[in-house]
């Protein structure tokens, strides 16, 4: 399960990633976010998301073991208790979709909120699904 | 109250002090921010007459309570100066990533004084502030400008406003841009920053933005964004974004052409919102903008194919393609990118430029006196040409950097007639013949000829009142003149609320989420009344009475010349008579001066205070 982001839909405006710092943090603050959008120019960038990765590298590298990769649900986990904010695993995210926060001595990724992030429901676009949900029986 | 930081950043460039500063208690519950609470400060700290172009000018960025948040629209800063165009009040307002870094920074705001020795920069990251040497930035286009900056901090977040040749020139209508493509357009900002030498701001911030109920103002977004995907205006303006203005303009005979002699453009087809959409490859929205009306065009022929450009917005393709006859968008595409990179305004060079075509036309100028340049309407690359010598004020381009007023003067004959501003400031892309709402809002307007204070087709030409009546009118334009007022000092764009729309009630339940303060729209209407009143009381100072609440002789003389309006002009007294209603309603003598009853009512004192104490 992953959440996915349509490139042609999306406008860039970031919605998405401040929904989602205020969720988790009661804050409207991008570098508190689960998922960014970088700025670039002309054309403007969809958020960098997670993947979720079969095989994630970030799992392999992280030396206190808070990622772990969820068989139920294919969600690479995190536990933010045992996150140090090392940032190795920002660095081999190919995705770049990790990122550190230096105050909180931890990093954050898109754990799709269970399966029914916020975001989805603000992006006036349609732009944003959850991809590779299970069926629940 | 939440929303608000409290503190300001008040640099003296030529002492090389900065210091935090705090506003006065209960100023923001007074003025809100942008247009109201920085025109108090202004009022306040810039003595009478100063040379707008000098140290003793002072100029104000200012993010607002909303800024950082979802709030349709907030991703704004406001730009608040003595102008150097009108010698009066200034706002002038851009969208910008900087707006946000400087609340998540910890700051409403900057103040800037003095006037730096050498060229230089503002560097801000959450604490750390620096005046920085700029000499690596001077003489760069405000593209090359914002690379630079994000090269030399190894940071592309960074929100950066700058200046380009023109401001550093003080072209009188120079832009301060932000993102590349984003200007604070209008009345010469970007002039009082190069005066000071400062070539640009760079903010970084890691703070985030706190409000009083978040899980409240969530709800209240999600309202709106459900409000906009059912609204057939939102669904057309995120399909179209400005240009289908032009569609509309061009229709009711109130779009500029040939140098506002005519309201219909007869190329109109090829620059209208379907030529664009045809151009289209991308939307571009603002932060936190759910409606996304910014269109990325491409130049799809010509000698310009393959030049992109963010834009060209409505008044561009107004002012530099109906006003000069171009009715090809590869050109109006080139137009727009040259003004962007080098820092002037597309709504006052197409000004200029069509004052130069008539001119040129009549034989008041022969392109000997123009650079050579045999400047016609239609012609494309004599003003192509031209505008790069405005910017560098090449030759003619120094004087006619000067504005259409300046221009007019140095030309003379009958000239200054068909010079086409308000208080020294181009026409917008809109006909004020078109009716006498038109005509007044543009006449009354503090800064000049502008169409963003009100906006009057919207009830004379698209709406039920007839455009030629002057029974009721000074009230609705009132009306509508407070509603921005509002919106521009709550500081959020005037788009989103009129797509989705929003009306006063939502604005005051997003106020009363963000800052936790519960205001009433009858408090608005007082606190509208307050800021125009305050915005007045500067222009008087400076000067300005009656006789500057007007519009330039083509206007009351001359009917238009084609189109449904056509033969449709202002006549003097219809003019007058809604001038002396407009003032009376707003409780100004009849030389439009506040009264001192006025003033005691909105708690507005005609005395200089001081907003400001050191931060603690």
């Amino acid at each position: 399960m992953r959440l996915s982001v349509d490139k042609k839909k999306c406008t860039g405006c970031e919605t998405c990633e401040i929904v989602c710092a205020v969720v988790h943090t009661g804050e409207f603050n991008p570098r508190k976010a689960n998922i960014r959008v970088p700025f670039t120019h002309p054309f403007p960038s969809v958020p960098a998301i997670c993947v979720q990765c079969p095989k994630p590298a970030c799992v392999e590298v992280c030396p206190e073991n808070a990622l772990e990769l969820k068989e139920e649900s294919g969600i690479v986990a995190l536990d933010c208790e045992k996150c140090s904010g090392c940032g190795q695993c920002v660095d081999a995210c190919q995705f770049h979709a990790i990122f550190l926060d230096a105050e909180a001595h931890r990093v954050r990724k898109c754990d799709v909120c269970d399966g029914s992030p916020k975001c989805i429901e603000f992006c006036q676009k349609g732009a944003l699904s959850v991809k590779g949900m299970k069926q629940v029986v | 109250m939440e929303g608000y930081t409290n503190r300001l950043l008040e640099f003296d460039l030529t002492t090389n002090e900065v210091k935090v500063r705090t506003p006065e208690e209960d100023l923001y519950g007074k003025y809100l921010g942008g247009r109201g609470f920085g025109a108090r400060v202004l009022y306040d700290l810039l003595p009478a007459g100063v040379d707008p172009l000098s140290g003793e000018n002072i100029m104000l960025i200012l993010a607002g309570p909303f800024t950082g948040t979802l709030v349709p629209g907030a991703n704004r800063y406001v730009v608040i100066t003595k102008s150097p165009s009108s010698k009066g009040f200034v706002d002038s307002y851009a969208s910008g990533r900087i707006s946000l870094e400087l609340k998540f920074a910890g700051y409403d705001g900057l103040i800037v004084r003095g006037k730096a020795a050498k060229p230089s920069y503002i560097y801000i990251e959450d604490d750390k502030v620096e005046i920085r040497d700029a000499a690596f930035l001077w003489g760069k286009d405000t593209f090359e400008t914002e690379d630079l900056i994000r090269e030399a901090l190894g940071d592309s977040e960074v929100g950066i406003c700058c200046i380009g040749p023109a401001g550093e020139r003080l072209v009188k209508f120079a832009t301060i841009n932000s993102d590349y493509y984003r200007q604070a357009g209008r009345g010469g900002v970007g002039a009082v920053m190069g005066s000071k030498n400062l070539k640009a701001v760079a903010v970084k911030g890691s703070r985030g933005v706190k409000s009083h109920d978040p899980i409240k103002l969530l709800s209240l977004v999600h309202d709106s964004i459900a409000k906009l995907s059912g609204s057939p205006v939102g669904k057309a303006r995120m399909e179209y974004g400005t240009p289908l203005t032009l569609n509309i303009t061009n229709a009711a005979g109130m779009l500029p052409t040939s140098n506002f002699r005519k309201g219909q453009f007869e190329g109109a087809e090829k620059i209208n919102a379907e030529a664009c959409k045809a151009v289209t490859i991308k939307s571009r929205a603002c932060y936190g903008c759910s409606v996304g009306c910014s269109k990325i065009m491409e130049a799809k022929a010509g000698k310009y194919k393959g030049n992109v450009v963010e834009g060209p917005e409505y008044e561009t393709l107004g002012l530099l393609g109906s006003n000069l006859e171009i009715d090809e968008l590869p050109t109006v595409i080139q137009a727009n990118i040259l003004c962007d990179r080098l820092g002037i305004d597309t709504i006052s060079t197409g000004g200029v430029l069509g004052f130069v075509m008539e001119c040129m036309e009549r034989g008041y100028l022969k392109p000997e006196d123009v650079n050579g340049l045999q400047v016609e309407f239609g012609s494309a690359e004599p003003a192509l040409q031209l505008i790069r010598d405005i910017a560098y004020r090449d030759g003619a381009g120094d004087w006619l950097a000067e504005g259409v007023r300046g221009a007019a003067q140095k030309i003379g004959n009958n000239s200054i007639d068909f010079a086409m501003q308000v208080k020294g400031m181009e026409f917008a892309a809109y006909d004020p013949r078109i009716g006498y709402g038109t005509a007044l809002a543009y006449a009354v307007n503090p800064r000049g000829a502008c169409h963003r204070r009100a906006w009057p087709p919207a009830v004379e030409v698209l709406g039920k009142e007839s455009p030629c009546e002057t029974d009721g009118k000074a009230g609705i334009v009132k009306r509508l003149y407070d509603e921005n007022s509002i919106l521009h000092s709550m500081l959020v764009c005037d788009m989103p609320a009129k797509f989705i729309p929003l009306k006063l009630d939502d604005f005051a339940g997003f106020y009363g989420a963000v800052t936790g303060k519960d205001m009433t729209v009858e408090e608005l209407a007082k606190i509208a009344d307050r800021v125009e009143t305050t915005i007045r009381l500067f222009n008087n100072r400076e000067g300005f009475s009656r006789a500057g609440d007007t519009l330039p002789p083509r206007a009351f003389k001359e009917g238009l010349l084609n189109g449904p309006a056509q033969g449709r002009f202002i006549p003097r007294e219809a003019l007058d008579t809604i001038m002396t209603e407009f003032y009376a309603l707003r409780g100004w003598d009849d030389q439009g001066v506040p009264s001192a009853e006025t003033l005691t009512r909105l708690q507005v004192s005609r005395e200089r205070g001081n907003p400001l104490c050191d931060c603690q």
